[in-house]
């Protein structure tokens, strides 16, 4: 195992401890950490360090890292959260950490809560603003805004996807996606809105990324390539 | 979204605490986060240049 872009192990290693409160290094928290705490706690996670932490702590590693809740991330960790922090053990006498006191994560966990209500709350609403996207200088924005909507809005019937798409200037958009067309309107900032009926009337408030769209568009791309 | 369904989202701070971290989740590239206190919303993912890094994904894509 090798890590030559990241320092060496035993670096990484206090990196680690130092993420943890152990305090066995010298080295400072910084910016770089957030690169080395990502690197780290995948390896971990891959060398198997879940089996060995409690069902608790698990349950808060799955919902925090790879379940989707925007919504109500917060409300489902907090019960967690609240039961890690009566929770401690006691380490071997061969240990440089007595104890391990689970609560004084709590804090932070509150935070890393927020920051992925944040993230996912971004990847469900986002409006994508059609001038944002001819003022960057692509020629060609508006054929491929049409067909990615075009091709996207097959998806949305399967997939349940809805998609939001503000168009100021160009109406042509519209005669793409004439059958997917639920509502339009004028939103808040004045930018006209056309919203795409997609499958389920549950989902109508989620709105995905470009990249979600860029990557449904490539899948289905894919999927007629074949 | 309105401001106070967010704050409602996030039960364990304060909008004042919620919006600290923003700023700090921005700062660090994790978000895209715009808060409009005169019309009371938060927008998501509107800044130019990550449209346009997108947008140079989409090209990439459609013309392998």
């Amino acid at each position: 195992m090798t890590l030559d872009i990241y320092g060496s192990i035993s670096k990484s290693w206090a990196y680690l401890s130092e993420i943890l409160f152990f305090s066995l290094s010298v080295y400072r928290i910084s910016e770089p950490i957030l690169f080395y705490w990502l690197v780290l706690v995948n390896m971990q996670v891959a060398k198997g360090l879940l089996t060995y932490v409690s069902q608790e702590v698990k349950d808060l590693y799955n919902l925090v890292e790879n379940e989707f809740h925007p919504i109500d991330l917060a409300a489902k960790v907090q019960p967690h959260m609240l039961r890690l922090s009566k929770l401690s053990d006691k380490l071997s006498s061969a240990s440089p950490v007595p104890e391990v006191q689970l609560e004084q994560y709590v804090p932070a966990l509150e935070k890393l809560t927020t920051l992925r209500v944040l993230q996912q709350v971004v990847l469900s609403y986002v409006v994508i603003y059609y001038h944002s996207m001819t003022s960057v200088g692509q020629n060609n924005a508006h054929i491929l805004l049409s067909s990615s909507i075009d091709v996207s809005g097959g998806l949305c019937f399967k997939n349940g996807v809805n998609l939001l798409f503000c168009i100021n200037q160009c109406p042509k958009v519209f005669l793409f996606v004439l059958n997917f067309v639920l509502s339009t309107g004028i939103l808040s900032d004045g930018y006209s809105y056309v919203c795409l009926k997609c499958y389920s009337f549950r989902t109508l408030s989620f709105f995905f990324p470009l990249t979600e769209i860029v990557a449904m568009v490539y899948r289905c791309l894919k999927c007629i390539r074949r | 979204m309105k401001i106070s369904n967010l704050t409602n989202m996030i039960g364990f701070f304060d909008f004042s605490v919620v919006e600290k971290l923003t700023v700090d989740a921005v700062k660090y590239n994790f978000v895209q986060v715009k808060v409009d206190h005169l019309k009371g919303v938060v927008s998501f993912g509107s800044q130019v240049s990550i449209w346009a890094a997108r947008f140079g994904l989409l090209i990439s894509m459609l013309t392998p």
